[in-house]
């Protein structure tokens, strides 16, 4: 347990005997390290944060994963997109099941990462000092709209035509730069190959980077602002 | 802790076994299922066949970008050992085209990509293609095959001539070079029927007048059928100003004269106008019936209609006859007394004010119906309001359909159907008239038009036949053949009707002398056959300027016979024994009197035929007329010569 290949894998010293050595595998973890040294009892009770947080953030890993498994089977074009979720339901084993565990983690996150703000909201966890906490959250919670809006498209049924027509048509009121905006996200005037193409850049790689960095700051300034409130 | 501990592993737990259902699923598929039963089923045949390996199966047309995977469960699709084999695992019945190639959803529609039955084969919320019904099967073979009359589709064939019938592109534009046919012009009804009570009958339902009409019934509601019939009744004048000449004197001396009806009804039956006008539904289909059109048209246009049909309603099919004043006027006698509405209601206005804007009205009512989409009006304010574009209605998707309050279901097939059955149901502003078609006349036509899509297909798959070359004579020759409609019965190079022998090489067939002889008095060369060709009357010179046109122009020079042939005594008596003894040829033709009744008799062979053409028959009639009943017989040259020697030794004596 001591030799010189397991000191290169794993920082702590076996066994665990100080409160010391406790908190160093703590610190010496990279799962581990975004938890405070200490941490009060009452703040890991369930009823104080309804582990909103982490639940949306295994929601967001589930997502991921299930998410790139569909990358494998998945084309931006047309008409490929909607035969593959057909090839995704009738052929693909667990198809259907990936799929399914995809869209419903999606909704899922949706609803917990906006009940984690309102739990925020009303504990007043948002004051001093993690005002700009707050800040990333708001941001964090606007990517996942984005994310749940770009994907919609991608099966490309008919359903997902309409809402992004209509969503792309409510862009266009943006005043002065609406119409910009629009062509922009939509490659182009009208719903096409391209906006497809960029939905899926967007929901696939832009956004999830965007998510994964914005998660990793948004953990690291609980630690800084003081743990969990 | 502990407590805690055991809550995490009964929701591992769980979790686990909620994960297994998913591979669960996929293992006990329904796909599975049928091909297990399929490897049971040929297990009790008494014949040997490969069992199936539980794996999906699917055809990839890279052409046509289609995946279809349904022999995933038809399985025996291609071994002609299962023909008789119950669904999903018979054989596919014999088709000219090969599954692998073309797949199977480019003519079953359904969705190929399934892979169970119901999201298969019926509709839903995420496929709005559902599998053919049988009887809609043929408009796939339509969507490749454009203009093509092919003899595996019946039905498309059939709903392509009712769509031509009915005039449907008097509406709606559609796909297949349809050519408009003859509609009645409008001009000049006023002058033409007995009077407006008989113009608002027949607008009300003219097919309670007249059950064969093509005109639908457009439910027009009462004030409308009145406004229309003050309109229509308001043109007096025909097409190009023509004014209807008045009854000659010898009309109106004897038109009550038993002699001069009499000599009119000779006439009327020596013309065989009953080839095509049926008079109580006997006789022809090709024209009205005339059982009650001294109720409907007037003696004056009657007459004028028999003397020169073509100045009242030009384009029509109607031959002029060559009668003289007298014959006409004895015709249009008897006509008068014979072909009368017994139950006609009286005219009970006498005298009928229209209301004051009811040209107005009437215009808009016409134009609103798009009345000239069918009949021709000479008036400025008629105006097209055309319906509907169906160049693609085949490729209309289910959510662009409004079903209104029917209760019908939600496919397009069923949606056509129904429209053109009741055009109305689908809303109260729909304009479309009722057709009161019968249910394969419906089920064509939706056919058809289910064929007209917008799918792109490669180029290698589509097969589109241009439309016949129009054949139209010019001149002299031109004017005769439209003057007695000569193309109604007889084709000439592809153009004409079916009904009478195709001309397009008759100066090679038949003798000038018997052409010109027939001309004059024709008779039906099979003695079953009621059909003839009617007396047309036509002029000497007329008959000399056709058969010229004939020997000159409608000729074949491979059909002429070889020189030296030999037509000595002993050929005709060789050709005579293979005509008794080998070929039977008496089965069916008449000679000297016995002789079967199929085909046509050939006593006068000598006198009709020309021997070169009699040679060439004899060899191979098929090349000819493709659907002809006479056998190949696979006569060598040496016996068709004889046999030909035989045949032109049949002469009548004179």
């Amino acid at each position: 347990m001591d030799s010189q290949f397991w000191r290169s894998i794993f920082r702590t010293r076996l066994p665990i005997k100080t409160n010391l050595d406790r908190s160093l595998i703590i610190f010496n973890s990279l799962a581990m390290h975004i938890h405070p040294v200490k941490v009060r009892e009452r703040a890991i009770r369930f009823s104080y944060t309804f582990y909103l947080g982490m639940i949306s953030f295994f929601l967001f890993v589930a997502l991921v994963v299930t998410g790139v498994l569909l990358m494998l089977y998945y084309q931006p074009a047309i008409p490929n997109a909607y035969n593959n979720m057909k090839d995704l339901q009738y052929v693909v084993s667990n198809g259907i099941f990936l799929r399914n565990m995809h869209r419903w983690a999606a909704h899922l996150m949706v609803i917990t990462v906006f009940l984690h703000m309102l739990r925020v909201f009303y504990k007043g966890a948002y004051q001093r000092p993690r005002e700009f906490n707050w800040v990333i959250g708001v941001f964090l919670f606007l990517l996942t709209l984005l994310l749940s809006y770009t994907g919609y498209l991608l099966p490309y049924d008919q359903l997902s035509y309409w809402a992004v027509t209509v969503g792309a048509n409510i862009v266009k009121y943006v005043p002065v730069v609406g119409k910009s905006i629009r062509f922009l996200l939509l490659g182009g005037n009208e719903i096409g190959e391209y906006t497809l193409v960029r939905f899926y850049v967007l929901h696939c790689v832009i956004l999830p980077l965007m998510m994964t960095s914005l998660i990793g700051l948004h953990f690291w300034r609980i630690r800084k602002d003081g743990g969990l409130y | 802790m502990t407590k805690l501990r055991k809550v995490y592993f009964i929701t591992a737990i769980a979790f686990l076994g909620i994960l297994a259902i998913s591979p669960l699923k996929d293992y006990f598929s329904e796909w599975r299922a049928v091909q297990r039963d399929y490897n049971r089923y040929i297990e009790k045949l008494p014949q040997k066949v490969k069992p199936s390996p539980l794996v999906l199966k699917q055809i990839w047309v890279s052409k046509l970008n289609r995946i279809d995977r349904c022999i995933t469960c038809h399985t025996g699709i291609d071994n002609g050992k299962l023909a008789n084999a119950p669904l999903p695992f018979r054989s596919h019945s014999q088709i000219p085209h090969d599954i692998a190639t073309f797949g199977c959803t480019i003519c079953h529609n359904g969705q190929g990509l399934a892979t169970n039955y119901s999201d298969a084969h019926l509709p839903s919320a995420f496929w709005d293609k559902p599998v053919l019904p049988a009887r809609y099967l043929e408009s796939s073979c339509g969507r490749c095959h454009i203009n093509e009359n092919l003899k595996f589709t019946p039905a498309l064939n059939r709903g392509r001539q009712e769509i031509s019938e009915l005039n449907c592109i008097g509406c709606h534009d559609l796909f297949g070079g349809y050519r408009k046919s003859f509609i009645p012009s409008l001009n000049g009804i006023g002058n033409k029927v007995v009077n407006r009570n008989w113009l608002t009958h027949w607008l009300k339902n003219p097919r309670e007048i007249r059950p064969q009409t093509k005109m639908p019934n457009f439910i027009l509601s009462n004030k409308e059928v009145e406004i229309l019939s003050d309109f229509l009744m308001s043109f007096k004048s025909f097409s190009n100003g023509v004014k209807l000449d008045s009854l000659p004197e010898i009309y109106v001396k004897n038109k009550d004269d038993d002699n001069f009806i009499t000599l009119g009804k000779t006439r009327f039956s020596e013309a065989r106008c009953i080839s095509c006008h049926a008079v109580e539904d006997k006789g022809g289909h090709l024209a009205p019936d005339l059982a009650k059109i001294a109720s409907k048209a007037t003696a004056a246009w009657i007459f004028n209609c028999i003397n020169n049909v073509h100045l009242l309603q030009p384009g029509v099919e109607m031959p002029q006859y060559g009668f003289s004043t007298k014959e006409t006027a004895a015709i249009t006698a008897y006509m008068e007394s014979e072909f009368v509405d017994r139950d006609s209601p009286a005219d009970t206005i006498a005298v009928h004010q229209p209301p004051a804007n009811f040209f107005e009205q009437g215009i808009a009512l016409f134009n609103q119906y798009n009345c000239g989409g069918c009949h021709d009006l000479s008036s400025e304010k008629v105006s097209l309001s055309r319906g509907p574009d169906l160049t693609a209605i085949g490729s209309k998707k289910t959510y662009q359909i409004d079903f209104g309050k029917t209760n019908i279901p939600h496919t397009l097939y069923d949606y056509i159907d129904a429209k053109i059955r009741s055009p109305r149901t689908f809303g109260e502003s729909a304009r479309m008239p009722e057709y009161q078609l019968n249910k394969a006349d419906n089920q064509a036509i939706t056919a058809v038009l289910l064929s007209c899509q917008n799918e792109p297909l490669p180029r290698e798959f589509v097969r589109t036949v241009p439309p016949p070359a129009k054949f139209d004579p010019q001149g002299k020759v031109g004017k005769i053949i439209q003057k007695y409609s000569c193309l109604k019965c007889h084709t000439i190079n592809q153009t004409g009707g079916t009904i009478a022998p195709d001309l397009s090489v008759v100066g090679s067939q038949l003798q000038q002398k018997w052409v010109e002889s027939y001309f004059k008095v024709p008779y039906s060369l099979r003695p079953i056959m009621e059909e003839r060709m009617p007396n047309l009357f036509i002029a000497e010179d007329e008959i000399e300027t056709l058969t010229d046109y004939f020997y000159k122009v409608l000729v074949d020079d491979s059909l002429s016979m070889e020189n030296g042939w030999d037509n000595s005594a002993e050929a005709i008596a060789r050709g005579q024994g293979l005509f008794r003894e080998k070929y039977g040829c008496q089965s069916c033709h008449i000679v000297g009197g016995n002789g079967g009744y199929v085909g046509p008799p050939l006593d006068k062979t000598g006198n009709r035929l020309q021997s070169g053409w009699v040679y060439h028959w004899l060899l191979n009639p098929q090349k000819y007329k493709p659907e002809t009943l006479e056998p190949h017989a696979g006569l060598s040259e040496a016996e068709a010569k004889d046999l030909t020697a035989y045949l032109m030794s049949l002469k009548s004596e004179k």
